[in-house]
């Protein structure tokens, strides 16, 4: 099926000005954009002024990824009648394998990515976010958070004395 | 135009650099020292960088949105006691009222330690996280006498209440957790039997703070009668408005079962075999009856769970185990028609049971590490031991429903933990 050739191509804008060409179907991944496409379904050209091209086309790289995936996945079940489970399964654990190697970024792009996927509401990178980030805090003591995170400790030494007295146990060691 | 000139340099230098976003800010700095001579010029390159810092690399400024669903992921308490303990910005995006209700644990006295430190101010107590299936030790200032129950379980909130053997003193709530206090507005007005209390969530409302949302309930015992009917008062604290309200309800010998679900008081009436409904607002028992269902004439739990009424039937197997039979309200919008109708799951909900007693309900999509479409539950044991002495400890088992099966959690808790 050669449709992608006639597919409505989309033009998303970054903050910066940079100018990213994408299929409707990879911008409408992001719930923000679809909304929008839905309301107005000429719009070609969307600027974002919240989100700069780094971190755009982060967020487009993972859009396109996933909808490839769910394209395959889609042709194989059409091909054979009905999905075989274990290739779903394999290609489920590649997707993962994508993802995880995906989130290899330093945390200031994580926090970016954050805010990106939550603007945009891109609803499976906005959970991978999250739990990417959650999974950095776990087991780490405050002091070991804020050092990933280069958060200052604003907490005045009482308040800090008063969270630890109430709550010994939470911080006698890392599980 | 200038504006457009910078954001080439910016685009130019994302293309060469890929990620690394900090090396690009340094580079923005550099320009802008070059150009600082052109004070217009300097401005609006400022503005720049502005926006750019604005895009919330900080950490300790992001979203409170955001920040708790980030704690939402963290599992056990003490990831997010930690959490809490990073930045003020972090602290305020998780509420200590939400810690328990949403990561459920069992409390229960350390009997490891000998009963001759009864006189010491602070006791001993064991939390295990059902999440983790760790053990932590505690210290509280209460005894275990003084909560509601001698083996204590905390379904909702994360509060115990703590009473007074001595009549007319004030209850109050305690979080074990937070060291949050709450003084209730109902004193203890029996000496035996005991006054019962049940926590209770508004379901309307996400349970943010023990002010907004706990109803509390408190059978007063003593009985009066009515013509030929016996009857006991129910006092319903709403603690967002400091009302009570008070019901009677026909007095029973057994404990009587009551949920609050929509606005509507809901209480099962074992003998009887049916349910009656008390509206809150009018304080007035509503004309309608719900029978129990015919193949279960006998519901042991009423719990709400995620915008529905759940009928709870248990039977007692001969190793200690249960099984358990769940059933979901089908009701029209004004209750006049109703009927129980057998669940074969519940999905992506889990149950956690005190049996008997109360229970409630979470949504594993919140909770990733529960296993969905199971019941905890949890037995006590009561162990002899130097021939004058008990121990005790709760078991945790939990209930397949999709195969019948129940498997055991925890038996005895791990002292060395």
């Amino acid at each position: 099926m050669a449709r992608s050739s006639t597919e409505n191509m989309i033009t998303l804008m970054s903050s910066d000005g940079e100018e990213f060409m994408v299929t409707e179907k990879v911008a409408r991944e992001c719930t923000t954009i679809r909304n929008m496409l839905e309301d107005d379904c000429v719009i070609t050209n969307i600027p974002l002024p919240n989100v700069t091209s780094d971190i755009l086309s982060m967020v487009i790289e993972y859009c396109m990824e996933h909808v490839a995936a769910a394209e395959k996945a889609a042709a194989e079940t059409a091909e054979k009648g009905s999905s075989s489970a274990p290739a779903a399964a394999k290609a489920n654990k590649d997707l993962e394998e994508w993802d995880k190697a995906f989130m290899n970024v330093d945390v200031y792009t994580l926090c970016d990515l954050i805010l990106a996927a939550n603007y945009l509401n891109v609803s499976g990178l906005l959970d991978l976010t999250i739990q990417t980030a959650a999974n950095l805090i776990k087991g780490k003591s405050p002091e070991q958070i804020r050092k990933t995170f280069h958060i200052q400790n604003d907490l005045s030494l009482e308040e800090e004395e008063k969270i630890r007295s109430q709550t010994p146990w939470a911080f006698e060691k890392s599980e | 135009m200038i504006l457009a000139v910078i954001s080439s340099y910016c685009s130019i230098h994302v293309w060469e650099e890929g990620k690394k976003r900090r090396s690009e800010k340094k580079y923005l700095k550099i320009i802008s020292k070059e150009l600082e001579r052109k004070t217009e010029l300097a401005h609006l390159l400022a503005i720049t960088l502005n926006i750019r810092e604005g895009m919330g690399e900080d950490w300790a400024e992001l979203n409170q949105d955001l920040l708790h669903l980030i704690s939402k992921k963290l599992g056990t308490f003490s990831n997010l006691l930690r959490f809490r303990s990073v930045c003020k910005q972090w602290r305020i995006a998780v509420d200590p009222a939400d810690l328990p209700a949403r990561l459920p644990c069992l409390l229960q006295q350390d009997t490891t330690l000998s009963a001759t430190e009864t006189d010491t101010k602070t006791h001993d107590y064991q939390v295990f996280s059902l999440l983790s299936k760790t053990t932590s030790r505690i210290k509280l200032p209460i005894s275990h006498f003084d909560l509601k129950y001698y083996h204590n379980i905390v379904p909702s909130m994360g509060f115990v209440v703590k009473r007074s053997f001595r009549l007319c003193k004030p209850l109050f709530l305690f979080n074990p957790l937070t060291g949050a206090k709450f003084h209730l507005p109902f004193t203890n007005a029996t000496r035996h039997p005991s006054p019962t209390i049940y926590i209770g969530l508004n379901p309307n409302g996400n349970p943010r703070t023990v002010k907004d949302d706990v109803h509390m309930m408190h059978y007063v015992l003593d009985s009066s009668i009515c013509g030929n009917e016996e009857f006991q008062t129910i006092k319903i604290w709403q603690s967002n408005n400091d009302d009570i309200i008070t019901f009677r309800i026909p007095l029973e010998s057994g404990p009587a079962l009551l949920e609050y679900y929509k606005g509507k008081l809901f209480l099962n009436n074992w003998k009887r075999q049916e349910t009656s409904i008390y509206d809150m607002e009018t304080e007035a028992e509503m004309n309608i009856v719900i029978p129990n269902p015919r193949e279960h004439p006998m519901l042991n739990l009423l719990v709400e769970s995620l915008g529905d009424l759940l009928g709870v039937a248990i039977s007692f197997c001969s190793d200690d185990t249960c099984k358990f039979k769940v059933y979901r309200l089908e009701h029209t919008d004004n209750f006049e028609q109703c009927r129980w109708i057998e669940l074969k799951g519940i999905g992506d909900r889990v149950l956690f049971l005190n049996k008997d007693e109360q229970g409630f309900c979470l949504d594993t999509s919140d909770f990733k590490g529960f296993r969905g479409n199971c019941i905890y539950y949890f037995n006590l044991v009561v162990e002899r031991y130097e021939d004058v002495r008990y121990s005790c400890h709760h078991r945790v088992l939990r209930y397949n429903m999709e195969d019948g099966t129940t498997e055991e959690l925890l038996n005895k808790v791990n002292n060395a933990t």
